[in-house]
Formats: structure tokens, C-alpha cells, sequence
């Protein structure tokens, strides 16, 4: 069929390209994007031809309180899954970044403002004297005991294979190491060690304890890209066996599953152990606080080893202390039962035993039914001392009493959220296992928006901090020179809680509350989540994923929002107030009665409020040119008697902040009444800086208000109203004399 | 080609370059919309300025599992008549299609077209006229060379001998295929084409003749002198942009087999192995090359006393010359009765070529001496740094005042004066060349790069291990052409002269620095200062074996050296390759601090800018405080202060500021220079740089007392301007010298 397209349609076109600086922000992200293909669809889901590569480990480690170091030798069998040949493999050396010849420490800026210092500071500078940290690589040897050549650079080691491994190909080796373990409170650092000086007691939280596999695949080859301390971890699946040697009076929770629970626990421990696995009303303590405070006292230096498996992990990391409470229930997930346990010292009682367990498992509960079901069979939650950090299954999470067991409101929430947030990342990136290396936001920002609604579902009374449109204003306006755009590489980024948790947070909750509606925004979230559960998706896979999925056109979202610094700034610049007249008569009366003498304008000519009244404007006859081929006439009167008296609102809305956004209008009318109506951002497409657009009210329009409810982020609301606002106080100021 | 023309081409002298090149290499640089800050995401992954990695070419910058690339092979009859300078072939080429798409056309280039009256690049070249001008000048600029060149085709066969449709379009020629080439399938056709050889002296070019006035002869290099397959890609589907004559060229791989017939005197050498030694060379000739088969040094096959006497035969009889080359990517070959002849063994670790010249009494003493062994010298150093040169032979042929590159022969220039004597910049020209040329058979004519549209991927990289070879086996000259330093004076200059070095060639200004020295020095500073020989050697070796007889694309390059090296590189490509900024590391200011003892007197706060510049005065007390509860965060551990406080009193804390005045981020190496007379170095990573790209600020902790500091001590790193290098500013010391002195 051939359309004849209206003439008016071109002239709208043609002015609208001209009169602006266009930055086609409705343009499609093309080449922005990598270039679907056989691994990774334009639709967002994994190719026909997508693979990952595959890397399991048999690990015993020493633990050694006295020394504080780790000692280990690992098994890593690594399948290569890929097309490719690889002649050599790269496994990531983690502790390097604490080794004196680091990379992170001279690259890190610091200045000197002040003719004082603390001793932290001065740490800061030159390190903490007395701990030798890094890697001490023993043995890299093939599976006969013979050396393999390899080559170590900072935080990165390749190992030069004596066999090409071809499509399938497995090869094993190993490797031996030690290194020293940190402690946390001066050197810092995601894992180490908490000392207690009154009980002399230590809590280890160990992780990035083994020589790990680094990632080979379709998008980086190698993801050999250095670890500095910033930009977090890319790490294959696969199977782990880990025995872990420590003092016997320890307990250790881990990553997996207890393989030898009579070996190493009490008569009365394992009976409470089984218990918890089918108690769901409530944690069953299996080490209790008694017992705890008994072994603080008693130190033995006998060993015991725990021996744990996991399946289809990511990483594995465990704690390690006799100052462990332990406490478990079973969770009803789908059709499985796993585990949610806490383990922590009694510092962290009265809120531990009442909080931590229950929080895991309304994680696992929210998580699941907005992604996948949780499908490991352990989470846990351990306590360390001001840290949150996550790992498959376990996770060390702050949130601590005063020394008299007291504690604010403040630091229960906190504690609720890091809880919620670290077991969270269970999903974000440990299933759905993006590049944390590159991007931080990819599971900060996603699992922060799961976060938050999980606390809004199970902790109403919780205050949100994150995850709202109101809570990302201030760092939106706020200095360009500090802002940059979620799609930044992690070690780039500034203001990183705002950058890669917060702003993609809020920008989810955006994306659901208001462009996409939460029935659509969930069931393409979910999608993304059970097409890349087990397996590594990118940016680009999230964006086409959500968007294929529901329908909804967000290249413009993810434009504005993911790869710019620009911020929602929408102002009402001017509205104008007619009503229609059908005839000369009613015509010269409307005008009439609308007309006003000294108009309330203001610089620009613009109304700041109804005071000026309405203008008349008639209804003409329809001319027959308009009509071009067609026989048939409208029926003009009809059009007239519908439209007789009607008030016409001519509103013209600036865009000042750059960032194209879905205009959401409240009307309030003369009778008291108010209308909520909602803009696609898509009205901004012609005019990315200015729209007017004239709205058919019967009812008389007293106030008018952008983004009523603060659901868009917009960052100066004085500008949303009219009558205006920040106008009419400069009148009220003048009217008092000021 | 060689061009280490630090005068750059005619032409380019004269263009005027209107474009603001920084705006768009602006563009290029910002991978993202930022608006409002000078933050340029330099450190960013430069994943969107490379192609999306697939089956073909894989994110690791290897070749992918379904790499495919076509195979031509050649076999072509040529007769070079002497007297009419006209040479006359007929060729049939076999093309493979070894591309997963079926073809309906085959583009075959004509690059002897380029010569052609009223050519493509004629047309496209500015000119100007600026007063009196030189007969030479005005016979290129009327393009009135005394010359008719340009191919004619006289057929184009199909394997049956029916006549094919062909399109000419410049140097590109159209074969409409009878059927639809399937995957996997071959097809062959038969040319036949004669062009007149051109005299190089009065015309430009890589091949033709020169003339020997006094005994009135000739030496002919004889290039692109024949239809030759366009490559078919995964990249750029054919690659048939025109030849404009600065950017070189894109060949496929094949085999080839080829009978030169010229006058019976005549000594030819060729790319490939001699097939009829007994018919072309005399008894003696041959036992000699059997010699010099074995021989550790030069062994003379036709000496400089031979080849005076044929100077002198002038023979009409013709002869033919048959030569086999497998897996080259195109064929050369030169041919006169001046040649004087010498060849050597070459011992590799896998392979035994051998090295040879072939040169003209007017380039003795200097060619006997050094050409074969600079062609030695060359395999070498190569195989050492890539893999073993997997050819048979390596030739070196002299050539007036040139430099240019084919598989397994080249022509260099480097001639002595007439009385014999040169001096030792010729001698170092002449290896320089040498080395170059002999070079570039790994670069592109192994690891197959795509010279048509980028010229640093061959030349830039072969400048770099040219420098590295003259460094091992010519110390004595010093040279620096191809290192940081030698770009430095470019990269400083007019920016509306400069362009990124990832601009296709025939855009190029400043043809030498861009596509030969400024890459070259970019790899050095890669090698000597980023990334450490061990890693760097690993990775490049690791290039170029994963590309070796295949075709590469700069992003395969450029991947790979990360992939093997867990350096991220992106920062240096997107800084050295797609901008040209420049390195210009300004130490600013130091400030100087000494951890002072408790003194209750003392008054904490707020140190002055004035008080921070003190490096020649004296410190400036810095008090250790306890570190605050807060600090501490829910541990219940605590820092002994104290032992804090008593290791570190005395400590002398620099504070200094670099300020990036290039723009290229760049890593520092400073030089600490003590009051006890010693010194350290220390190399910053660039990625200091990555929060802010313009200035940084950094506290050095040092037990000895500092009394100054040097930037790239060593010129490494290609610092631009190294007046703002030191601290104190040497050139206000040097004023003080001289003050003191005239006291």
C-alpha cells in the first residue's frame, strides 16, 4: 500500500533537524556495541557456537596461626573448551599486589597537605614495615613432577605448556606456594586476618589464597589485565576438592560442602548440624557461644583438616577461627533446601545470632525469584570486622556491637544491608559471572537494584539508601570533573560507590519504575539472568538482552544513563493557556473575558503563572486544499461543539541536563482534583533540548508539576512547577521588602 | 621501501593540510560521550576502535579457527628484450578459493597502470608553482616523462581458452567469472601483457632500469610486472583499493614457477630457487655456487674481473632462466651483464639459506665487503626475534638511490663515490638499507600484513628491528633512527603536519616519521621501558609466529602483545597509534618533608604552596600523630603508634608534581640523585595517570636526602622537551656554574 504522508510531517522534520545541535541521542548504539556473531547473538543471549572454558582444582592448604601464612599445593585441571590452540596459560597471582615490588602502590597519587600525619597515614606511604606480603611460588610442575617454564609479571604468571591444547583438550599441572597473611586493620585488603588483643584471638577470612585461572574467552583472549586492588576478579567455573589444614581447635566455614562433618565436629555439633538441614522456622545454633568463649581460652596447636567440595564455582574462599559461633537453617528454594548459616565471633552478639542467618535466607528467597533459583546448596554469611566482601557461598560481612553488646539502629541496617548485598552477589557476579576486572557495575550496580528491593520486600522499615531515583540526585548534579560514566573501566572510576553501585542502581529502578513498567522490566531481568547463569555475559548482552526481551527501545536509555555524565534536568519554560472559541461571537466574549492589561511575564516573555489568563482562539472551516485527493469532508461542527470552551495548555519543557527522559506530568485542577499523565522520553527525539506540546484539558488547570513523585532523578525540582516556583519566591521576596 | 627520509617527499612538502587534525583525532579518542571535563578516558579499553573478534581473528589476536585466507599460483613465461626496454609475458594463475563464499569476480592488479599518462595519482596530486623552477620539476609536474607507460593486456583466457570478460578500472582489472566459484573450488585463467621498463631516473618507481652511460649498460629491477590477484578477505572483502603509489601492496600467498628469458650475458636474480643452473651458468660458475653453498663467508660466483669483461659482450642471444618460489607472496628478479655475484651460508637454527648480492663494479669496494654479510647479519638477528627465515636464499641487489623490498630479493642503494671511497655515513646507509630491506621478508612478505592500507604495520615494525640489528651488529655507528629519541623533534611539531600513525597511507604526512620512525620508537619504548625486554620479546616473537604466512590486521598485533604479556596496552595503543599527542612529562614542582620528632611548640596545619618549593632549603618538619579511633572502624586491634613514629623519624618525604603537557600518558622514570653522591632509578607505571590524565602528585618516602631529580634520565621514553625534566632546573644550575666560574 502506498501512503501519502502529510505534508505538515516533513516541515516538522526539516526545521526540527535544523534548528539545534542534534547529538542523535535516539540513535541506536551500533557500532558503540561489539558486533553480534556466532558467540554472543544480537539479542542478547549466548551464540550457537558460545563456550567457556573449564578449570577445577584439587587444593590442600595449611593454615598457620602462629606464623599467620598460608602454605598450599593445588591440582588445576583445565579443559579447553575454546576453537582456539592455546600454547600457554595465565594464572592470576592475587597476593602479588601486597608483594614489595607491586604495581599498586606506585601508581597510587598522595600528596601532603598538612605539617601532621598519622601513623596511618605515613603506613599509607611507606607501607607497613614489618609484613613481607606476595606469593612465594615454590614448584610449577606437570602432573610426572617436572618443572614447567612460566613466567611471572605482578599479578599475572603464564605458564608455557609443553603441548599445544586443541579444541577439548584437558591439561594438568601444579603448584605449590605459601604467602604471609595480612592483617586487615593495617594493611587492609579483601581478605586476612582480625586480631582480638584481649583474647589474642585471631578471625582469618581468607580468599585470592590459590594461583587461579585466569579466563580465556570469545571477547578479552586472556583476561590478563593486572589486578591493582581495584577492579575486582574474572574467573572460570569449576569443580573444587579442598582440604584445609588449621589448628584443631578451629571452625571453618567454606565455599561447598562438608565432606568429613564426623572428623571434625562434636557428637552434639553434628547432630545439631543435621538438624538445621530440615529446620526452616529458625537458625539452629550448632557452635554455641559457651563453646566459643571456652576455646578462646584454650588454644591448642593440634591440627585438623576440614575437607570441602564444591561444584560449578567460581572462586573458593573460607574463614578460620576458634572464636566462631555457628549457626544454620534450611531455606525452601523452588525444590531445593539450601543452607543459610552464620559464623562469627561472639563481638558480634546480640545482633549475629538475631539477624545474620535470617538475612541470608530473605536474600536467597528475594534473589531467587526475581534471577534463578540459588542453586548451591551452602550461603553463608561470616563476620569480619568494617569489610563486605563476597565470594561463592560465603561471604565476610561487618556489622558490629559496641564492646557492651549495645548497638545503634544505623548499625543493625548496615549490617542487614551488607548481609543482603554480599550474599546477593551469590548471583551477581559468582553465577551470572560477568568481568568484575572491567566492569564493577556490571554486578555491583545489578546486585545493589536487587538489594534494595530485596530490603524494601523484607525490611519495610529499613531506610533506602540506594536503588532510588531521589538518592543518585546529588551525585548527578554534582562536579563533572568527578563524574564519569558507568561504562568505565573499574580502575578509572571515580566516586566509586556512586559511579558503579549506586548510579546503575538508581538507573535500574528508573528503568523499571517508570520507562518500562515492573512486569516487563522483570521478566527481561530474569531473562538476562537464566540465559547467563553458569556462563559470562557482557555489557552488551545486559542492554540487548533487556531490551529484546520486553520490547522497549532503550538505546537511548543506556546511552544517557550508561556511557554519558549527563543528568535529568527538566524545566518548564513556559505554558500558555487558551480556550476555543466556535464562533466570532463566543470568540469576541472569551477574549473578552481573558483579556488582561499588564501581563506577569518573565525575561524571556515567558508566563510564570495562570495570572495572565487565556487567549481566544477560534475554530476555522476546514479548507478543501487540506483535504488533497480525498471526496469525503470532516464534519467541522461536530469537531466545533466537542471542542466548545475547552482549555488548551500549551506547555513548552526545556531539557537542561542533557539526559533524555519519560516527561511525567501531575495537573491539577480548579476543582481540586489532579491527573497524573506520562511522556515516553521518545517526545525528545526531534528536539533533543526543547519540546512544546499542547494538551486538551475540560477542566480548568491550576498547577502543573514535572515528575511529581521524584521518579526520574531530575535534579532541580524549582524548575518542575508552574505557576513557578523559584519566580514566585523572588516576587514574595520583593513583596517583604527584601 | 625504505624511507628514512627525515626531508620528507616532494609532494608532501607542498600539501597543505586544512583539516584540524586534533578534532578528529579527538573524535577517536573519546570512546565515550563525555560532556563538561577534560577527562579523556585514555586509559579506557580500546575494544571499540578494534573489530569485534570472531571465528576468524580471535580476541587473544590469533588467528581464529576458521581463519582462511586464498592461495594464487603462478605460472608465467616473461621476455625482457634489452634494446626496446619492453617486457612481454603471459602467466596462467590459479586462484583457490579458500573463503567460506562463493565468488562471481576475480580482481586482478594492473599496477604498471599507475604509470600511465593521466593516471589516477597524476590527477589526484597537488601542485603548485612558486617562481623559476628546475627542467626536472617541470617535466613531473607536466607529467611528461619521454615515457609510455602502463600495461597492455593483450588476452585474458579462461582455462579453455575462450576470452573472458574483463573490466579495467586503473590498476584494477575485473575477471567476470564464467560460473559462480564455490567454496574450496579453483579457478585458472591465462593472461598474456607486455609494458615498456622505465627508466628511473627520469620516472619514480620500485622497478625499472638503470643506465649505464660510460659502458652503456644496464641494470634492470624488475617489480609488479605482472597481473597479479587482488587479496580476498575476511577483513575487506577484496581488497582492491587503487594503487596511488604510496601505499604498497596486498598479496595472497602462492607458488610460483617462472621462465625469464633475457640476453645470454645477462646474470638474473630472482626471487625462488635457479631450476636450470646448468643451462644459465658456466661449469665454473656452478662449482662456485656449490662452494658458497657451504662456505662461512662471501665466495664470489661471478667476480668483479668477470662481470667487467661481460660489461663489455653485448650479446643479442637470448636466454631463459627458470626459477621456482613456494609459499611467497609475490615475485621479483633483476637482471644485467654487470652483475658481479658473491653468496654465503647463512646457519640457522632450522634452516641454511643462503645469503647473496649481486651488484655492479660501481658499488665496490663497498658492496664486496659488507652487503652479504649485512644480509647475514640480517637473517640473524630476525630469526632470533621472530622464527627461523624458512627461504632458501636472501638477496641483496644494488640499486641507485633506492631501497625496496620483494620475497627473498631486494635493491638497495649505497654506492660509492668514483674514485671508490665513501665515507662511514654511506657504509651505515648502505647496511641501514641492507638490513631494512633484507628485513622486510618478514615483514609483510611472511607475516603478510596489509601494506595497501596500513604502512606502519610493516615498516614500522621492521624500523624496529632494524634498529635492533644495527645495535647488535654495527654498534660502531651509534644509531638512532628508529629510536625514542629520534622522533622526538616530530612529535613536538606542527600538529597540522602530524597524523596518527593508524591513518591509511595514502593520508600519511610526514611519511617517514609517521609510518617508519614514530612507530618504531613507539615499539622501543614498549620494549625498553613498558613492558621489559622479557615480556616484550615473548609477545612480539609470539606475533610473529601466530602470523607467519598468514595476513594480519593491526588489531591481531595489537591483541596479541597483551594477550602474551598481561601488560594492558591499551592505554599506549590508543595514546602512540590513534593520536598524536605527544609524551612531555613536566616535573613541576618537589616539596620537601622530614618526619620530625614531637614537639609540643610546634603548630599543626595547613603547609603553604611557597613553603612546598624547598628542595635547595631546608625541610619542612612533618609530626606523626596517633591515628584516630575512627580509623580504626570496628577493629578492636590497634597500630603501636609509637614504633610507628620511631622507625619512620627522620624519614625525608618528597612530595612531587608531575604535570602531562603532551597529553601522552607516559610512565616516569625517575632519577634520585642523593647528597652522599649515589643514585636509584625508579619507573612509575603510566597508569599513575589514570584518575587524572594532566596532573599527578605523589609522596616518595626516602631514608637519604635528595638533592635532585631527573626525569628519563636516559631519553627512553621520548619526552619532547626535557628542560622541564629536572629538579632543580639544570638550567638555572649552568647559569650558576657559569656565575661561580667567572668568580
Amino acid at each position: 500500500m502506498k501512503k501519502i504522508i502529510p505534508f505538515f510531517a516533513f516541515i516538522t522534520l526539516s526545521l526540527a533537524g535544523f534548528a539545534q545541535n542534534w547529538q542523535g541521542k535516539f540513535e541506536q548504539l551500533g557500532t558503540t556495541l561489539p558486533t553480534p556473531n556466532e558467540y554472543r547473538t544480537a539479542s542478547g543471549a549466548p551464540g550457537q557456537a558460545y563456550w567457556q572454558q573449564q578449570a577445577d582444582y584439587v587444593i590442600e592448604v595449611e593454615l598457620n596461626d602462629e606464623k599467620r601464612s598460608i602454605t598450599g599445593s593445588e591440582t588445576i585441571t583445565y579443559t579447553n573448551n575454546s576453537p582456539d590452540p592455546l600454547t600457554y596459560l595465565w594464572i592470576q597471582l592475587d597476593q602479588n599486589m601486597r608483594a614489595k615490588d607491586s604495581n599498586s602502590p606506585k601508581i597510587r597519587a598522595s600528596n601532603i597537605s598538612q605539617n601532621e600525619m598519622s601513623t596511618k597515614g605515613i603506613q599509607s606511604i611507606t607501607g607497613v614495615e614489618d609484613f613481607e606480603g606476595g606469593y612465594k611460588i615454590h614448584a610449577v610442575t606437570d602432573t610426572e613432577g617436572n618443572p614447567l617454564p612460566h613466567t611471572i609479571n605482578q599479578t599475572m604468571m603464564r605458564i608455557d605448556i609443553p603441548v599445544t591444547m586443541n579444541t577439548g583438550d584437558q591439561y594438568s599441572f601444579s603448584i605449590k606456594w605459601s604467602y604471609n597473611i595480612n592483617d586487615r586493620m593495617q594493611v587492609g585488603g579483601r581478605s586476612g586476618y582480625e586480631h582480638f588483643p584481649k583474647d589474642g584471638n585471631s578471625l582469618y577470612t581468607i580468599a585470592q589464597w590459590f594461583p587461579r585461572m585466569a579466563v580465556y574467552n570469545d571477547v578479552n583472549g586472556w583476561q590478563n589485565k593486572q589486578f591493582l586492588g581495584r577492579g575486582e576478579f574474572t574467573l572460570t567455573f569449576g569443580d573444587y576438592d579442598v582440604k584445609i589444614t588449621v589448628p584443631a581447635d578451629h571452625v571453618v566455614g567454606a565455599t561447598g560442602m562438608l565432606q568429613n562433618p564426623k572428623d571434625v565436629l562434636t557428637k552434639d555439633q553434628l547432630k545439631k548440624y543435621e538438624l538445621a538441614k530440615t529446620t526452616f522456622d529458625k537458625p539452629v545454633i550448632i557452635v554455641t557461644q559457651e563453646e566459643a568463649e571456652a576455646r578462646e581460652k584454650n588454644p591448642t596447636t593440634k591440627t585438623i583438616t576440614w575437607h570441602y567440595k564444591a561444584e560449578q564455582v567460581r572462586d573458593f574462599a573460607f574463614a578460620s577461627s576458634r572464636k566462631f559461633i555457628w549457626d544454620a537453617m534450611a531455606v525452601q528454594v523452588g525444590d531445593k533446601t539450601p543452607l543459610a548459616m552464620s559464623y562469627y565471633p561472639k563481638e558480634g552478639n546480640p545482633l549475629w545470632e538475631d539477624e545474620s542467618t535470617i538475612a541470608v535466607k530473605n536474600t536467597l528467597l528475594g534473589y531467587s525469584k526475581r534471577t534463578i533459583d540459588y542453586p548451591y546448596p551452602v550461603a553463608i554469611s561470616v563476620h569480619a570486622a568494617s569489610i563486605g566482601m563476597e565470594y561463592p557461598m560465603i561471604c565476610f560481612n561487618f556489622g558490629r556491637p559496641n564492646e557492651d553488646g549495645t548497638f545503634s539502629d544505623r548499625t543493625k541496617w548496615g549490617m542487614i544491608s551488607v548481609i543482603v548485598h554480599e550474599v546477593g552477589h551469590n548471583f551477581f557476579p559468582m553465577i551470572i559471572n560477568s568481568d568484575e576486572r572491567q566492569w564493577t557495575w556490571m554486578d555491583e550496580g545489578l546486585n545493589t537494584f536487587v538489594q534494595s528491593l530485596t530490603t524494601k520486600e523484607f525490611y519495610p522499615d529499613m531506610p533506602a539508601r540506594r536503588g532510588t531515583a531521589k538518592s543518585i540526585v546529588n551525585y548527578m548534579k554534582g562536579n563533572p570533573d568527578y563524574i564519569r560514566p558507568i561504562m568505565t573501566n573499574s580502575e578509572q572510576v571515580v566516586q566509586f560507590g556512586n559511579n558503579a553501585y549506586a548510579k546503575p542502581a538508581s538507573a535500574l529502578s528508573i528503568l523499571r519504575e517508570t520507562v518500562m513498567g515492573p512486569e516487563l522490566f522483570d521478566y527481561a531481568f530474569k531473562e538476562y539472568s537464566q540465559r547467563w547463569a553458569f556462563k559470562h555475559p557482557e555489557p552488551a548482552d545486559f542492554f540487548r538482552t533487556m531490551e529484546d526481551a520486553s520490547a522497549v527501545d532503550l538505546d537511548w536509555f543506556w546511552k544517557g544513563w550508561f556511557y554519558t555524565t549527563d543528568y535529568v534536568d527538566i524545566e518548564v519554560t513556559n505554558v500558555r493557556w487558551f480556550k476555543v472559541a466556535v464562533d466570532e461571537k463566543s470568540f469576541e466574549n472569551i477574549a473578552q473575558a481573558g483579556k488582561i492589561e499588564n501581563k506577569n511575564v518573565d525575561e524571556e516573555g515567558n508566563n510564570v503563572d495562570f495570572s495572565n489568563g487565556y487567549e481566544a482562539i477560534k475554530l476555522t472551516d476546514t479548507e478543501s486544499n487540506r483535504y488533497r485527493e480525498f471526496m469525503n469532508r470532516v464534519d467541522d461542527d461536530a469537531i466545533r461543539a466537542l471542542n466548545a470552551n475547552r482549555n488548551l495548555y500549551e506547555i513548552t519543557l526545556k531539557n537542561k541536563g542533557g539526559l533524555v527522559m519519560p516527561v511525567i506530568i501531575e495537573w491539577t485542577y480548579k476543582d481540586g482534583t489532579k491527573e497524573i499523565e506520562k511522556l515516553p522520553a521518545e517526545i525528545w527525539r526531534m528536539n533533543e533540548s526543547q519540546v512544546t506540546k499542547v494538551f486538551a484539558k475540560d477542566k480548568e488547570v491550576v498547577n502543573i508539576v514535572i515528575d511529581p513523585n521524584l521518579e526520574t532523578a531530575d535534579v532541580k525540582t524549582e524548575n518542575n512547577y508552574f505557576p513557578k516556583r523559584d519566580v514566585q519566591s523572588k516576587f514574595e521576596n520583593f513583596k517583604d521588602g527584601k | 621501501m625504505y624511507n628514512r627520509s627525515l626531508k620528507t617527499s616532494r609532494m608532501v612538502n607542498k600539501t597543505i593540510v586544512s583539516l584540524k587534525i586534533s578534532v578528529w583525532a579527538a573524535v577517536l579518542l573519546l570512546p565515550i560521550l563525555v560532556n563538561g571535563q577534560d577527562w579523556q578516558g585514555k586509559f579506557e579499553q580500546i575494544d571499540k576502535l578494534l573489530h569485534t573478534p570472531n571465528s576468524y581473528r580471535t580476541a587473544s589476536g590469533q588467528p581464529g579457527n576458521a581463519y582462511w585466507q586464498p592461495q594464487v599460483d603462478y605460472k608465467i613465461k616473461v621476455r625482457l628484450d634489452e634494446s626496446t626496454k619492453v617486457l612481454s609475458g603471459q602467466e596462467v594463475f590459479t586462484f583457490h578459493n579458500n573463503s567460506p563464499h562463493t565468488l562471481t569476480y576475480l580482481w586482478v592488479q594492473l599496477d604498471q597502470n599507475v604509470r600511465k599518462k593521466n593516471s589516477l595519482t597524476w590527477r589526484t596530486d597537488e601542485s603548485y608553482i612558486d617562481g623559476d623552477m628546475e627542467a626536472e620539476e617541470m617535466m613531473r609536474l607536466a607529467d611528461d616523462y619521454f615515457y609510455e607507460g602502463g600495461y597492455k593486456i593483450k588476452h585474458v583466457l579462461t582455462a579453455s581458452g575462450e576470452a573472458a570478460p574483463h573490466t579495467l578500472n586503473e590498476t584494477m582489472m575485473r575477471i567476470d567469472l564464467a560460473k559462480p566459484l564455490q567454496p574450496g573450488e579453483q579457478v585458472s585463467y591465462d593472461i598474456a601483457w607486455e609494458y615498456t621498463v622505465y627508466d628511473r631516473l627520469y620516472v619514480d618507481g620500485r622497478g625499472g632500469y638503470e643506465y649505464f652511460p660510460k659502458d652503456d649498460n644496464h641494470i634492470f629491477t624488475i617489480a609488479q610486472w605482472y597481473p597479479r590477484l587482488a587479496v580476498y578477505d575476511d577483513v575487506e572483502g577484496w581488497q582492491n583499493k587503487q594503487f596511488l603509489g604510496a601505499g604498497e601492496f596486498a598479496l595472497s600467498l602462492g607458488d610460483f614457477d617462472v621462465e625469464i628469458t633475457v640476453p645470454d650475458d645477462h646474470i638474473v636474480a630472482s626471487t625462488g630457487e635457479l631450476m636450470n643452473p646448468r643451462e644459465v651458468l658456466s661449469e665454473t660458475q656452478q662449482k662456485r655456487l656449490k662452494t658458497a653453498r657451504a662456505a662461512n663467508k662471501p665466495v664470489f660466483i661471478v667476480n668483479e674481473k668477470e662481470a667487467r669483461k661481460n660489461e663489455k659482450s653485448k650479446s643479442t642471444t637470448y636466454t631463459t632462466w627458470h626459477f621456482t618460489a613456494k609459499n611467497v607472496r609475490d615475485f621479483a628478479f633483476a637482471s644485467s651483464r654487470k652483475f658481479i655475484w658473491d653468496a654465503m651460508k647463512v646457519d640457522l637454527e632450522t634452516n641454511d639459506p643462503m645469503a647473496m648480492s649481486y651488484y655492479p663494479k660501481e658499488g665496490n669496494p663497498l658492496w664486496e665487503e659488507h652487503s652479504t654479510w649485512a644480509v647475514a647479519n640480517t637473517l640473524e638477528t630476525y630469526s632470533r626475534l621472530t622464527f627461523d627465515y624458512p627461504y632458501p636464499v636472501a638477496i641483496s641487489v644494488h640499486a641507485a638511490d633506492q631501497g625496496m623490498e620483494y620475497p627473498m630479493i631486494c635493491f638497495n642503494m649505497g654506492r660509492p663515490g668514483d674514485n671508490g671511497k665513501y665515507s662511514k655515513w654511506k657504509l651505515h646507509d648502505m647496511v641501514a638499507v641492507i638490513v631494512h630491506e633484507v628485513g622486510h621478508n618478514y615483514f609483510p612478505m611472511i607475516v603478510n600484513s596489509d601494506e595497501r592500507q596500513w604502512t606502519w604495520h610493516d615498516e614500522g615494525i621492521n624500523t624496529f628491528l632494524e634498529q635492533l640489528t644495527m645495535d647488535e651488529h654495527y654498534p660502531e655507528f651509534g644509531l638512532t633512527w628508529g629510536k625514542p629519541k629520534s622522533v622526538v623533534k616530530y612529535m613536538r611539531g606542527n600538529p597540522d603536519y602530524i597524523r596518527p600513525i593508524m591513518t591509511n597511507s595514502e593520508q600519511v604526512v610526514q611519511f617517514g616519521y609517521n609510518g617508519y620512525g614514530k612507530p618504531s620508537a613507539a615499539l622501543c619504548v614498549l620494549r625498553d621501558v613498558v613492558m621489559g625486554p622479557e615480556l616484550f620479546d615473548y609477545a612480539f616473537k609470539t606475533y610473529a609466529n601466530r602470523w607467519a604466512f598468514k595476513r594480519p590486521k593491526p588489531a591481531d598485533f595489537l591483541r596479541t602483545m597483551e594477550d602474551a604479556s598481561a601488560v594492558d596496552l591499551d592505554w599506549f595503543w590508543r595514546g602512540w597509534f590513534y593520536t598524536i599527542e605527544h609524551v612531555d612529562i613536566n616535573l613541576a614542582n618537589i616539596a620537601w618533608f622530614r618526619v620530625a620528632e614531637d614537639n609540643p611548640e610546634a603548630v599543626m596545619g595547613a603547609v603553604s604552596l611557597e613553603a612546598k618549593n624547598n628542595l635547595l632549603d631546608e625541610p619542612i618538619p612533618l609530626y606523626l600523630s596517633a591515628s584516630s579511633e575512627r580509623s580504626y572502624g570496628e577493629f578492636r586491634a590497634r597500630i603501636e603508634d609509637n614504633l610507628v613514629k620511631e622507625n619512620n623519624l627522620g624519614k625525608n618525604l618528597y612530595e612531587l608534581t608531575f604535570k602531562n603537557e603532551g597529553g601522552l600518558v607516559s610512565p616516569i622514570i625517575i632519577e634520585w640523585n642523593y647528597a652522599d653522591g649515589s643514585s636509584e632509578t625508579e619507573i612509575i607505571p603510566a597508569e599513575i595517570w589514570r584518575m587524572n590524565e594532566n596532573e599527578v602528585v605523589k609522596v616518595f618516602a626516602k631514608e637519604k636526602q635528595v638533592v635532585s631529580v631527573r626525569i628519563d634520565p636516559e631519553e627512553l621514553t621520548g619526552d619532547t622537551y626535557t628542560f622541564n625534566n629536572n629538579f632543580p632546573r639544570i638550567v638555572e644550575d649552568s647559569r650558576i656554574d657559569k656565575f661561580k666560574t667567572k668568580e
